[in-house]
């Protein structure tokens, strides 16, 4: 899914518009697999390079269970403003890669059997690895609140 | 932790939603679209849409549907199956708007189409259902096409120790549609212990459901036409079932009032 999408955006020449767009200060939101894009490499579908917007590679899950499938909380481990809202609510997750990075790129974290990130931040790029599109109401206000406080911020 | 999710299941017979009884009779309940907005409106963790005709009459899945019901906006997690037999069947569910789909007789037929599933969209995509009925101490799996059933062996579930399928699907197919009729043996007895299970046919009492999500190995309860008896009819049910690891009810009034 990774290397499809990954040469997609190239045959588009939506990549240099991503790093361009970065380049000038203006704020991203990578969702999932778009997260894992603003990294430097990802090992699935072998080994691919990412935009490096975000020093930190992207691994599989590993341990008992290869995926990490559902609704789970999400902690804002940094106390960052732009998770705020995130406090004993639920998001809808659907990977089986996680983010391994440096720790003061980890703004949110998950416990699955492992606690991993669960969304990252340098400055106005930010990703996160559960689906706010698909996560009902709590999904709308994050976005209303990420969106809002990327655009001000 | 991982909540426990409660899927509404919405079976589709030639384009109409339907009730389905033990997978024999169907009585007409509406359109998919009207039923998804319900589920969405009541705060379903994951909505299963099921077209149960399409490899019976050789179709592909029903994109044109999964495209309707994409216009909806839903922000509820789709699950799609029906009529998926290749990775290019596959591709395209997920292009259209579902983030699962769901395979069953492409189970039987081409393991390497699943391995191909596998390996582009990842074992998180795939859900394997396994329509199955006891007899005695063992499992049988019902063959919906030839209308036949084999006994259940572990060579029929290497794609899911493999881990190329992520959970399975159980279902009561000869108690579905009928209350509280789930053979709780179809859990207790199913092979592999490490794979989550989707359970499914007959479920629509709490205490039945509370007895299934306190399994390990349970991952998810789906219930089809109970759900739509009544207004608000998730949060009501999962207002019985607090005592259990399920995702609570959630209700726009109790959200944060701050924002």
């Amino acid at each position: 899914m990774r290397r499809s999408l990954v040469q997609a955006l190239q045959s588009r020449a939506l990549d240099r518009y991503v790093l361009d767009h970065a380049s000038k200060d203006r704020p991203i939101l990578g969702i999932c697999l778009g997260m894992q894009l603003l990294t430097n490499s990802s090992r699935e579908d072998g080994y691919t390079s990412g935009l490096g917007l975000i020093p930190g590679d992207v691994m599989p899950i590993g341990g008992e269970t290869s995926w990490h499938i559902g609704w789970n909380t999400v902690e804002n481990v940094k106390g960052d403003p732009l998770f705020s809202l995130t406090a004993d609510q639920a998001f809808y997750f659907n990977h089986s890669y996680i983010y391994q990075g440096p720790p003061e790129f980890q703004v949110c974290e998950t416990r699955a059997t492992h606690p991993f990130a669960s969304a990252i931040r340098r400055n106005k790029i930010v990703g996160v690895q559960f689906h706010p599109e698909k996560s009902q109401t709590a999904g709308r206000l994050l976005f209303r609140h990420l969106l809002n406080g990327l655009s001000n911020g | 932790m991982v909540k426990k999710r409660l899927v509404g299941v919405i079976t589709v017979k030639d384009g109409w939603a339907v009730q389905s009884l033990a997978y024999t009779r169907y009585l007409p309940v509406g359109r998919p679209e009207c039923l998804a907005e319900n589920l969405e409106r009541w705060g379903a963790d994951e909505i299963l849409v099921m077209c149960i005709d399409r490899t019976r009459k050789g179709f592909g899945p029903d994109l044109a549907l999964l495209k309707r019901l994409s216009s909806l906006g839903l922000s509820t997690p789709l699950t799609f199956g029906g009529g998926i037999h290749t990775l290019e069947q596959a591709s395209a569910v997920i292009q259209s708007g579902a983030e699962r789909l769901c395979v069953d007789s492409a189970l039987r037929a081409d393991n390497q189409e699943i391995r191909l599933m596998a390996e582009l969209l990842g074992a998180q995509a795939l859900i394997g259902a396994m329509p199955l009925h006891r007899e005695g101490q063992q499992l049988w799996w019902y063959d919906y096409l030839m209308k036949e059933s084999s006994l259940l062996r572990d060579t029929h579930l290497s794609l899911f120790s493999e881990r190329l399928i992520s959970e399975a699907l159980v279902i009561d197919w000869r108690h579905e549609g009928q209350r509280n009729g789930f053979d709780m043996d179809l859990v207790t007895e199913f092979p592999f212990k490490e794979v989550p299970l989707i359970t499914f046919g007959g479920l629509s009492e709490p205490a039945q459901l509370t007895s299934l999500l306190s399994l390990p190995n349970v991952s998810a309860v789906a219930v089809g036409n109970f759900l739509n008896y009544s207004e608000h009819a998730v949060q009501n049910l999962k207002g019985q079932l607090i005592k259990t690891p399920l995702r609570p009810a959630v209700f726009k009034s109790s959200m944060n009032p701050a924002i």
